[in-house]
């Protein structure tokens, strides 16, 4: 072999050659076939879209049913408060009404929810 | 497949496509498996080493900068895997060292000479310190240059240099039995 100096900064085609075949192994398509079969074995590729949708379908699902269920509980109390409570405003409003001080009669413009609420809290 | 970029391929990979790494295993094997045997010496283990690597590349392939070669950024997972797998294999026993260089045994003939040519190559290639080992085939035997196999080996350029002319001086002086072939 012919050898050039060490120092050479391009590759030694000889070296090269001779490092290739001292290195070489056999049996290319089978050692491809082995790392596919274990990049498959092992799951190493990313799982596909359908794979990872379904892996979220039933929490997906489940938290579906939670939220539905909490909002029809929340709009069946809502709906239930409308009909049976009566406002502060309303309660005081009525029995100002009932027992109005002078003062709320003797003008025309109507009170004041302020004014309401203040006479009603006079002893 | 076969006409798509490296970086192409990769990006399939990425998104789980087979075919896409099969073609990246394909293209890639030969250097991945000489390089790790380089590393590790024997066959087997150089086997099961890049294994490892192409699995770990197609775990980690989004790090992967697609503006950047491929191959230096798998050889170097590969060789990762090999060294890692060689310190393993240092700490379960120690490992036999053949108390000689192969001598030149003039065989019956040519081929026979030839295949002790590559017996003593590769011992001196396995006396040598490992990122020597890997800085001088990866520049003699693949081609790569001192700024990629610097990358590979996460080493200066001059470091490269270096290594490649110590393992080339240790190589020529293990080969003095082979000047003439």
């Amino acid at each position: 072999m012919n050898w050039s100096s060490p120092f050479d900064h391009r590759p030694h085609p000889e070296l090269g050659a001779l490092l290739r075949e001292a290195l070489a192994a056999d049996g290319e398509p089978a050692f491809a076939a082995r790392v596919l079969a274990a990049a498959q074995q092992r799951s190493a590729y990313g799982a596909p879209w359908w794979q990872v949708l379904g892996a979220w379908a039933r929490p997906g699902v489940a938290a579906a049913l939670v939220l539905l269920a909490g909002a029809t509980i929340w709009l069946t109390n809502a709906s239930s408060r409308n009909e049976a409570d009566t406002t502060l405003e309303e309660v005081l409003l009525a029995t100002a009404e009932a027992v109005a001080p002078p003062f709320f009669t003797a003008t025309m413009a109507p009170p004041t929810f302020d004014v309401v609420l203040a006479s009603s809290f006079e002893p | 497949m076969k006409e798509m970029r490296d970086a192409e391929l990769a990006a399939l990979a990425q998104a789980g496509d087979r075919e896409a790494f099969g073609e990246l295993v394909t293209r890639y094997a030969a250097s991945a498996r000489r390089v790790a045997r380089a590393v590790l010496g024997n066959l087997e283990d150089a086997d099961d080493a890049t294994q490892d690597g192409f699995l770990s590349a197609l775990r980690h392939v989004g790090r992967y900068d697609p503006n950047r070669p491929f191959g230096p950024w798998l050889l170097r997972i590969v060789t990762n895997a090999a060294t890692d797998r060689l310190r393993r294999r240092r700490v379960r026993a120690t490992e036999a060292i053949p108390p000689t260089l192969a001598t030149r045994d003039p065989g019956p003939d040519r081929e026979a000479d030839r295949t002790a040519l590559h017996a003593a190559l590769r011992q001196g290639l396995a006396a040598l310190p490992e990122r020597q080992r890997v800085a001088v085939v990866l520049f003699d035997v693949e081609g790569y240059t001192h700024a990629e196999i610097a990358e590979v080996l996460g080493i200066p350029v001059g470091t490269v240099r270096s290594h490649v002319f110590h393992a080339r001086r240790a190589l020529r002086t293990a080969l003095t039995a082979w000047k003439d072939w």
